[in-house]
């Protein structure tokens, strides 16, 4: 799943509006707009480092604590020399307060400008070489306890520089340079949850796949680990668990041999 | 060589290594550090997904320069020491220690060789015994010579020690910088070799057993000393006919009379990188294998072990006098 966290509702409408997502309504400490299959949700955190770090916690546990699902922060962010309207990439994260330090991993060729982020405590319009913004290193700080760093990214669209900005109170104008960045955002999600899919789809297959075996047979804890192990492999071949070579009736010790067996003549 | 971003640590930004690396590689991104760990060592990161396109990072080496190898680890010589003048590899072998001890797939690389060979010096100057220093223990000691150019400042600088001997571990047949060098006595050009099926299942990335043999060959008709690596011993269904045949291949083609020595290992990993190793391997067959776990040190099952090292004890021993072989 892909989980958008946006300081304003003006900055998230655009997209909220793209994907058509819905209100949960359940919620007021933070507004969360999801789809009906579950494969992206925007949260609006509020201005600052501390609301982004809680609303990445608050939208983990709402979504049933998934490990490893993509967090991205967006949002509009202003830099020196950058043009008003171009879509960014952070590739390090400096909090000017704390020290604290991010660099997102980019697995792929993405043909984006990448800059650094200075997050600051207040409003900061002081135009330097790096974004400035008030949100980036607590969205990561916090992101990271629940995903790997290379699923954890900030996409910043310049709306402000020294020689001109974009008018803060208008939404439409908020809307329209937005709008026109909304499909290499679009392609930018899709490479990162192929990725995802990749690299951690199997491991929810075998966290539902041991369950089962384990609520119906006694095993050990290292049979528990060698299970998972051989399951790992297994799932890497073959989409589904075949039970005709084992069954819930075997102990575990035949369980493991019966599998280790058959991805020996597989492998 | 392309990276997507190339960090470096400030304090090296100027260090005549760092230039002339600069010189030979593209990439999308700089980034400036204070400290490598801040990237490399930052928990909560895909060492696998990294494997995809990793990144380069150039630092510096502060301490822990120079180490001791675990006791039983040697070719010969009673004192032993290794260094990593890099962090990670550009092969991807299954089985390797490495993605169970680094958080990261990101290459690091050292620049300040000079502090390296300085403390080699000093460890050689209080010493009348020869001392032998490994490379490669980290990462491939050849593989990214075109990028680092580490051998052709070390094969001179050891060539001018007199009592030291150094071991160049790899894979690689990036030889450039061996043919362009005049063989020097206290070097030992070592080849991690495996079967041709274990290459394909287990080396990925790396160059075929026929392509290692055939630099072999060629590193010896220069006047190289060879040592062979026989190191991790994978043990699958056929193997007793697969590594009598692979022994067989090798000492046919190479000069059995030019090899300095000859390693034989099993595959081991201490118990902390192992259980991260576990976590991050999904599609690996090295955990088909029967593991044990002795004094946090995890290994093949004891049985296999003693069954393969001796077995590939004797075949070896037909082409080679057994005082050339080391079990480490």
């Amino acid at each position: 799943m892909i989980h958008l966290i946006i300081a304003t509702n003006a900055e998230a409408r655009p997209l909220i509006d793209y994907y058509k997502l819905k209100k949960k309504s359940e919620f007021n400490e933070f507004q969360i707009y999801s789809n009906n299959k579950k494969e992206l949700s925007i949260t609006i955190c509020g201005i600052g480092k501390v609301s982004a770090a809680i609303s990445v916690t608050h939208t983990y546990y709402e979504f049933g604590c998934q490990k490893n699902q993509i967090w991205i922060n967006f949002g509009l962010a202003g830099h020196k020399n950058i043009n008003l309207g171009e879509l960014v990439l952070v590739n390090k994260v400096i909090d000017t307060t704390n020290n604290y330090k991010f660099y997102p991993f980019f697995a792929e060729k993405i043909n984006l400008l990448r800059v650094n982020c200075k997050t600051y405590d207040s409003p900061n319009y002081n135009y330097t070489e790096n974004l400035t913004d008030m949100e980036c290193s607590g969205f990561f700080f916090s992101a990271n306890k629940y995903s790997t760093k290379e699923l954890i990214h900030s996409i910043k669209i310049i709306s402000d520089n020294k020689l001109g900005k974009i008018n803060f109170k208008n939404k439409l104008e908020i809307n329209q340079i937005i709008e026109k960045k909304i499909e290499v955002i679009n392609t930018f999600m899709i490479k990162i949850e192929a990725l995802r899919k990749k690299f951690f789809s199997i491991d929810l297959k075998i966290d539902e796949e041991s369950k089962k075996i384990f609520s119906e047979v006694k095993f050990t804890f290292t049979q528990k680990q060698q299970l998972k192990k051989l399951l790992q492999i297994y799932f890497t071949k073959f989409t589904n668990l075949r039970y005709d070579n084992i069954n819930l009736k075997m102990p575990a010790g035949l369980i493991i041999s019966k599998l280790r067996h058959m991805l020996d003549h597989e492998l | 060589m392309n990276f997507d971003t190339i960090y470096i640590e400030k304090k090296v930004r100027d260090h005549p290594q760092t230039n002339n690396i600069l010189k030979k590689i593209k990439y999308n991104n700089i980034i400036f550090c204070e400290n490598y760990k801040e990237i490399f060592n930052s928990k909560k990161q895909s060492f696998r997904i990294q494997k995809l396109n990793p990144s380069i990072i150039l630092a510096h080496k502060s301490n822990n320069l120079i180490l001791e190898t675990p006791k039983n680890f040697t070719i010969g010589h009673k004192k032993n020491f290794y260094f990593s003048h890099m962090l990670n590899c550009i092969y991807d072998c299954k089985y390797c220690f490495l993605q169970g001890m680094f958080n990261s797939a990101n290459y690091v690389v050292f620049v300040n060789y000079k502090d390296f060979s300085n403390q080699i010096k000093l460890i050689t100057s209080k010493s009348n015994e020869v001392s032998c220093f490994f490379s490669g223990y980290d990462c491939d000691s050849l593989a990214m010579e075109k990028i680092t150019n580490f051998l052709d400042y070390y094969i001179d600088f050891f060539r001018s020690l007199r009592n030291s001997t150094l071991e160049i571990r790899t894979k690689s047949i990036n030889i450039g910088v061996l043919k362009k060098k005049k063989p020097a006595k206290n070097v030992i050009v070592a080849y991690s070799l495996n079967p041709s099926n274990i290459i394909n299942s287990y080396e990925t990335k790396t160059p075929s057993l026929e392509k290692r043999i055939k630099t072999i060959v060629k590193l010896q008709e220069k006047g190289w000393m060879i040592g062979l690596r026989f190191d991790p011993i994978i043990w699958t269904q056929n193997a007793k006919l697969d590594y009598s045949l692979f022994f067989q291949k090798i000492f046919k083609k190479i000069n059995s009379h030019k090899i300095h020595s000859v390693t034989i290992g099993n595959f081991r990993m201490p118990k902390n990188y192992y259980k991260r190793f576990f976590k991050i391997q999904k599609n690996n067959s090295i955990f088909l294998q029967e593991m044990q776990n002795i004094s946090n040190l995890v290994t093949v099952n004891e049985k296999i072990k003693k069954e393969n090292t001796v077995f590939c004890l004797s075949e070896i021993a037909k082409y080679l006098p057994k005082n050339k072989i080391f079990i480490n």
